[in-house]
Protein backbone atom coordinates (compact mmCIF):
# COMPACT_ATOMS: atom_id res chain seq x y z
CA UNK A 1 0.00 0.00 0.00
CA UNK A 2 1.32 3.29 -0.90
CA UNK A 3 0.55 6.59 1.13
CA UNK A 4 -0.57 9.01 -0.56
CA UNK A 5 2.16 12.50 -0.87
CA UNK A 6 0.87 15.14 1.70
CA UNK A 7 0.26 18.66 0.70
CA UNK A 8 3.95 19.56 1.78
CA UNK A 9 5.42 17.29 -0.55
CA UNK A 10 3.63 18.65 -3.65
CA UNK A 11 4.94 22.07 -1.98
CA UNK A 12 8.12 20.56 -2.17
CA UNK A 13 7.92 19.54 -5.49
CA UNK A 14 6.84 23.35 -6.50
CA UNK A 15 10.02 24.55 -4.75
CA UNK A 16 11.94 21.82 -6.54
CA UNK A 17 10.77 22.45 -9.87
CA UNK A 18 11.47 26.44 -9.38
CA UNK A 19 14.82 25.49 -7.91
CA UNK A 20 16.42 22.60 -9.91
CA UNK A 21 19.04 23.88 -11.82
CA UNK A 22 18.05 21.81 -14.48
CA UNK A 23 14.45 22.81 -14.62
CA UNK A 24 14.24 26.42 -13.68
CA UNK A 25 10.25 26.40 -14.10
CA UNK A 26 7.63 28.67 -11.67
CA UNK A 27 4.95 28.22 -13.89
CA UNK A 28 3.89 24.55 -14.13
CA UNK A 29 1.00 23.11 -12.15
CA UNK A 30 1.05 19.65 -10.01
CA UNK A 31 -2.24 18.15 -9.04
CA UNK A 32 -3.30 14.60 -7.57
CA UNK A 33 -6.27 13.03 -9.23
CA UNK A 34 -7.24 9.44 -9.06
CA UNK A 35 -3.96 8.10 -7.06
CA UNK A 36 -1.69 9.96 -10.35
CA UNK A 37 0.53 12.89 -10.40
CA UNK A 38 -0.64 14.88 -13.34
CA UNK A 39 2.01 17.58 -14.54
CA UNK A 40 0.17 20.60 -16.65
CA UNK A 41 1.45 23.22 -17.91
CA UNK A 42 3.45 23.88 -21.30
CA UNK A 43 7.13 24.20 -21.97
CA UNK A 44 9.68 24.88 -25.21
CA UNK A 45 11.03 21.52 -26.34
CA UNK A 46 10.34 17.51 -25.55
CA UNK A 47 13.36 17.36 -23.93
CA UNK A 48 12.15 20.21 -21.89
CA UNK A 49 9.41 17.77 -21.33
CA UNK A 50 11.14 15.20 -20.42
CA UNK A 51 13.83 16.93 -18.29
CA UNK A 52 10.82 18.33 -16.13
CA UNK A 53 9.59 14.62 -16.07
CA UNK A 54 11.76 13.29 -14.68
CA UNK A 55 12.41 15.50 -11.66
CA UNK A 56 8.96 15.13 -11.05
CA UNK A 57 9.27 11.58 -10.49
CA UNK A 58 12.34 11.15 -8.16
CA UNK A 59 9.28 13.29 -6.02
CA UNK A 60 6.64 10.93 -7.01
CA UNK A 61 7.17 8.14 -4.59
CA UNK A 62 4.83 5.05 -5.51
CA UNK A 63 2.64 7.67 -7.75
CA UNK A 64 1.87 7.12 -11.36
CA UNK A 65 3.48 10.56 -13.11
CA UNK A 66 1.15 11.55 -16.10
CA UNK A 67 3.33 14.39 -17.96
CA UNK A 68 0.25 16.10 -19.69
CA UNK A 69 3.22 19.05 -20.47
CA UNK A 70 2.15 20.98 -23.63
CA UNK A 71 5.32 21.58 -26.15
CA UNK A 72 4.84 24.70 -27.29
CA UNK A 73 5.73 25.39 -31.35
CA UNK A 74 5.06 29.38 -31.47
CA UNK A 75 4.38 30.67 -34.77
CA UNK A 76 4.20 33.85 -36.77
CA UNK A 77 0.88 35.54 -35.76
CA UNK A 78 -1.49 35.97 -39.28
CA UNK A 79 -3.52 39.00 -37.71
CA UNK A 80 -3.05 42.45 -35.49
CA UNK A 81 -4.68 43.78 -33.05
CA UNK A 82 -5.90 47.36 -33.86
CA UNK A 83 -5.69 49.77 -31.32
CA UNK B 1 0.19 53.96 -37.83
CA UNK B 2 3.12 51.55 -36.18
CA UNK B 3 3.21 48.16 -36.48
CA UNK B 4 4.43 46.81 -32.60
CA UNK B 5 5.42 43.11 -32.08
CA UNK B 6 6.13 41.93 -28.50
CA UNK B 7 6.89 38.30 -26.85
CA UNK B 8 7.88 37.49 -23.36
CA UNK B 9 8.99 34.89 -21.29
CA UNK B 10 10.83 32.66 -23.97
CA UNK B 11 13.18 31.43 -21.55
CA UNK B 12 15.57 30.21 -23.72
CA UNK B 13 18.80 27.51 -22.11
CA UNK B 14 22.24 26.80 -23.39
CA UNK B 15 21.69 24.44 -26.23
CA UNK B 16 18.40 26.52 -27.37
CA UNK B 17 20.49 27.95 -30.71
CA UNK B 18 18.33 28.08 -33.33
CA UNK B 19 14.86 27.12 -31.49
CA UNK B 20 13.28 30.68 -32.39
CA UNK B 21 14.67 32.48 -34.98
CA UNK B 22 12.66 30.56 -37.86
CA UNK B 23 9.41 32.68 -36.79
CA UNK B 24 10.75 35.72 -36.81
CA UNK B 25 13.12 35.67 -40.35
CA UNK B 26 9.84 37.41 -41.63
CA UNK B 27 9.32 39.75 -38.93
CA UNK B 28 10.33 43.00 -41.08
CA UNK B 29 7.59 42.40 -43.18
CA UNK B 30 4.71 42.26 -40.84
CA UNK B 31 6.45 44.30 -37.80
CA UNK B 32 8.50 48.04 -37.13
CA UNK B 33 9.79 47.05 -33.51
CA UNK B 34 10.49 43.60 -31.87
CA UNK B 35 9.66 44.25 -27.62
CA UNK B 36 10.81 41.62 -25.67
CA UNK B 37 9.10 41.52 -22.19
CA UNK B 38 11.94 39.64 -20.14
CA UNK B 39 12.61 36.02 -19.24
CA UNK B 40 14.90 35.96 -21.66
CA UNK B 41 16.50 33.28 -20.92
CA UNK B 42 16.44 30.54 -17.67
CA UNK B 43 18.76 31.24 -15.49
CA UNK B 44 19.71 34.80 -16.20
CA UNK B 45 23.79 33.31 -16.91
CA UNK B 46 25.83 35.21 -19.59
CA UNK B 47 26.13 31.97 -21.72
CA UNK B 48 22.04 31.94 -22.15
CA UNK B 49 22.17 35.60 -22.71
CA UNK B 50 24.58 34.92 -25.74
CA UNK B 51 21.81 32.28 -26.49
CA UNK B 52 18.84 35.00 -26.71
CA UNK B 53 21.38 38.00 -28.53
CA UNK B 54 22.14 35.38 -31.32
CA UNK B 55 18.43 34.21 -31.81
CA UNK B 56 17.60 38.27 -31.67
CA UNK B 57 20.41 40.03 -33.94
CA UNK B 58 20.02 41.22 -37.16
CA UNK B 59 16.19 40.71 -37.54
CA UNK B 60 15.72 44.29 -39.62
CA UNK B 61 13.79 46.12 -36.87
CA UNK B 62 14.83 47.34 -33.81
CA UNK B 63 14.32 45.20 -30.79
CA UNK B 64 14.18 47.10 -27.22
CA UNK B 65 13.93 44.38 -24.32
CA UNK B 66 13.29 44.11 -20.29
CA UNK B 67 15.11 41.73 -18.31
CA UNK B 68 12.71 39.45 -16.53
CA UNK B 69 12.99 38.18 -12.63
CA UNK B 70 14.74 34.78 -14.47
CA UNK B 71 17.22 37.21 -16.17
CA UNK B 72 18.11 38.30 -12.37
CA UNK B 73 18.48 34.89 -11.17
CA UNK B 74 21.99 34.31 -12.09
CA UNK B 75 22.95 37.47 -10.26
CA UNK B 76 24.36 38.93 -12.81
CA UNK B 77 22.13 41.07 -14.70
CA UNK B 78 24.13 44.02 -15.37
CA UNK B 79 26.71 41.42 -17.44
CA UNK B 80 23.47 39.56 -19.45
CA UNK B 81 22.60 43.07 -19.96
CA UNK B 82 25.80 43.78 -21.88
CA UNK B 83 25.81 40.87 -24.02
CA UNK B 84 22.06 41.58 -25.02
CA UNK B 85 23.20 45.24 -26.53
CA UNK B 86 26.42 43.96 -28.09
CA UNK B 87 24.15 41.79 -30.25
CA UNK B 88 22.47 44.94 -30.96
CA UNK B 89 19.47 44.76 -28.14
CA UNK B 90 18.27 48.09 -26.21
CA UNK B 91 17.92 46.89 -22.82
CA UNK B 92 16.05 49.93 -20.54
CA UNK B 93 16.09 49.62 -16.79
CA UNK B 94 14.47 52.72 -15.93
CA UNK B 95 14.97 54.32 -19.52
CA UNK B 96 13.28 55.34 -22.58
CA UNK B 97 14.31 55.35 -25.92
CA UNK B 98 12.41 56.86 -29.07
CA UNK B 99 12.15 55.00 -32.85
CA UNK B 100 12.04 56.69 -35.92
CA UNK B 101 9.66 54.49 -37.28
CA UNK B 102 7.99 54.72 -40.87
CA UNK B 103 4.69 55.21 -38.72
CA UNK B 104 6.09 58.08 -36.93
CA UNK B 105 8.02 58.15 -33.47
CA UNK B 106 7.09 56.10 -30.85
CA UNK B 107 8.38 56.23 -27.52
CA UNK B 108 9.10 53.04 -25.37
CA UNK B 109 9.50 53.51 -21.62
CA UNK B 110 10.81 50.36 -19.70
CA UNK B 111 11.67 48.55 -16.51
CA UNK B 112 11.45 45.26 -15.09
CA UNK B 113 8.89 46.11 -12.46
CA UNK B 114 8.59 43.76 -9.13
CA UNK B 115 5.59 42.59 -7.65
CA UNK B 116 3.67 44.12 -4.41
CA UNK B 117 -0.17 43.36 -5.14
CA UNK B 118 -3.18 45.05 -6.10
CA UNK B 119 -5.51 47.62 -4.64
CA UNK B 120 -6.60 46.70 -1.29
CA UNK B 121 -4.62 43.60 -1.84
CA UNK B 122 -0.85 44.88 -1.85
CA UNK B 123 1.57 44.80 0.68
CA UNK B 124 2.34 47.59 2.83
CA UNK B 125 5.37 49.34 3.85
CA UNK B 126 5.14 48.19 7.42
CA UNK B 127 6.74 45.47 9.72
CA UNK B 128 9.77 43.73 9.27
CA UNK B 129 12.58 45.16 7.45
CA UNK B 130 12.10 42.25 4.93
CA UNK B 131 8.61 43.50 4.46
CA UNK B 132 9.73 46.65 4.22
CA UNK B 133 12.24 45.91 1.60
CA UNK B 134 9.65 44.15 -0.48
CA UNK B 135 7.65 46.82 -0.82
CA UNK B 136 10.51 49.19 -1.37
CA UNK B 137 11.38 46.82 -4.47
CA UNK B 138 7.95 47.82 -6.04
CA UNK B 139 8.30 51.15 -5.08
CA UNK B 140 11.82 51.57 -6.69
CA UNK B 141 10.73 49.61 -10.10
CA UNK B 142 7.68 52.08 -10.41
CA UNK B 143 9.90 54.82 -9.97
CA UNK B 144 12.28 53.72 -12.32
CA UNK B 145 8.94 52.74 -14.96
CA UNK B 146 7.74 56.25 -14.34
CA UNK B 147 11.29 57.42 -15.06
CA UNK B 148 11.84 55.55 -18.18
CA UNK B 149 8.37 56.87 -19.40
CA UNK B 150 9.39 60.71 -18.79
CA UNK B 151 9.98 63.50 -21.52
CA UNK B 152 9.61 60.77 -24.51
CA UNK B 153 9.13 63.06 -27.36
CA UNK B 154 6.85 60.77 -29.78
CA UNK B 155 3.50 60.20 -31.41
CA UNK B 156 3.02 56.59 -29.57
CA UNK B 157 4.26 55.68 -26.39
CA UNK B 158 4.58 51.95 -25.04
CA UNK B 159 5.21 51.00 -21.43
CA UNK B 160 7.48 47.71 -21.44
CA UNK B 161 7.51 46.09 -18.28
CA UNK B 162 8.06 41.74 -17.14
CA UNK B 163 5.76 42.61 -14.25
CA UNK B 164 2.15 42.90 -14.47
CA UNK B 165 0.80 46.78 -14.06
CA UNK B 166 -2.76 45.05 -13.89
CA UNK B 167 -5.19 42.73 -12.24
CA UNK B 168 -7.11 41.94 -15.82
CA UNK B 169 -4.31 40.27 -17.47
CA UNK B 170 -3.90 38.20 -14.13
CA UNK B 171 -7.28 36.29 -15.08
CA UNK B 172 -6.48 32.01 -14.79
CA UNK B 173 -3.49 32.91 -12.14
CA UNK B 174 -4.50 31.71 -8.59
CA UNK B 175 -5.05 34.74 -6.83
CA UNK B 176 -3.01 34.30 -3.84
CA UNK B 177 0.25 34.91 -5.78
CA UNK B 178 -0.75 38.05 -7.77
CA UNK B 179 1.29 39.92 -5.17
CA UNK B 180 3.89 37.78 -6.82
CA UNK B 181 3.22 38.55 -10.59
CA UNK B 182 2.67 42.71 -10.50
CA UNK B 183 1.68 46.20 -9.04
CA UNK B 184 -0.94 48.25 -9.26
CA UNK B 185 1.91 51.11 -8.72
CA UNK B 186 3.24 50.54 -12.06
CA UNK B 187 -0.47 51.35 -13.56
CA UNK B 188 0.21 54.31 -11.69
CA UNK B 189 2.65 55.62 -13.27
CA UNK B 190 1.30 54.94 -17.05
CA UNK B 191 -1.79 56.04 -15.78
CA UNK B 192 0.23 59.43 -14.96
CA UNK B 193 2.17 59.78 -17.81
CA UNK B 194 0.45 59.78 -21.95
CA UNK B 195 1.06 55.79 -22.71
CA UNK B 196 -0.74 54.30 -25.25
CA UNK B 197 -0.13 50.85 -24.53
CA UNK B 198 1.26 48.64 -21.68
CA UNK B 199 3.08 45.36 -22.65
CA UNK B 200 3.95 42.91 -19.99
CA UNK B 201 4.97 39.54 -19.39
CA UNK B 202 5.29 37.03 -16.21
CA UNK B 203 2.06 35.37 -16.01
CA UNK B 204 2.32 32.45 -18.01
CA UNK B 205 -1.67 30.92 -17.18
CA UNK B 206 -2.96 34.75 -17.19
CA UNK B 207 -4.90 36.77 -20.46
CA UNK B 208 -3.74 38.27 -23.13
CA UNK B 209 -6.06 41.68 -22.56
CA UNK B 210 -6.75 44.29 -19.85
CA UNK B 211 -6.77 47.78 -19.40
CA UNK B 212 -5.57 50.19 -16.42
CA UNK B 213 -7.52 52.13 -14.26
CA UNK B 214 -7.33 55.00 -16.18
CA UNK B 215 -8.10 52.72 -19.48
CA UNK B 216 -5.12 51.91 -20.96
CA UNK B 217 -4.83 48.88 -23.02
CA UNK B 218 -2.56 46.20 -20.77
CA UNK B 219 -1.44 43.26 -23.04
CA UNK B 220 0.40 40.30 -21.53
CA UNK B 221 2.65 38.56 -24.18
CA UNK B 222 3.92 35.63 -22.25
CA UNK B 223 4.68 33.52 -24.77
CA UNK B 224 2.48 30.59 -23.20
CA UNK B 225 -0.54 32.77 -23.15
CA UNK B 226 -0.19 34.49 -26.47
CA UNK B 227 0.32 30.85 -27.80
CA UNK B 228 2.62 32.65 -30.81
CA UNK B 229 5.95 33.76 -31.96
CA UNK B 230 4.86 36.93 -31.16
CA UNK B 231 1.68 38.98 -30.73
CA UNK B 232 1.34 42.11 -32.94
CA UNK B 233 -0.41 45.41 -32.34
CA UNK B 234 -1.31 48.19 -34.72
CA UNK B 235 -0.93 51.49 -33.30
CA UNK B 236 -2.72 54.72 -34.59
CA UNK B 237 -4.83 52.54 -37.10
CA UNK B 238 -7.67 53.49 -34.94
CA UNK B 239 -7.72 57.81 -34.95
CA UNK B 240 -8.03 58.93 -31.40
CA UNK B 241 -7.26 62.51 -30.89
CA UNK B 242 -4.66 65.23 -32.01
CA UNK B 243 -1.52 62.95 -32.25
Amino acid sequence: MHQPPTEYDLAALHAALAEDEHTAELGLEVQVRGGALYLRGSVASEERKTVIGRLVERHAGDLDVRNDLVVEHPEAPTEAEQL
Amino acid sequence: MIRVAAVGDIHLGVGDNGTCRAAYEDLRDHADVLLLAGDLTRHGSVAEARVVGAEFADLGVPVVAVLGNHDHHGGEPQEVTGVLQECGITVLDGTGVVLDLPGGRLGIGGAKGFGGGFVGRSAANFGEPEMKAFVAAAQREAALLEQGLGELEAHHVVALTHYSPSVDTLAGEPAEIHPFLGSYLLAECIDGTSVDLAIHGHAHHGTECGRTEGGVPVRNVARPVIRKAYALYHLGSREKGAA
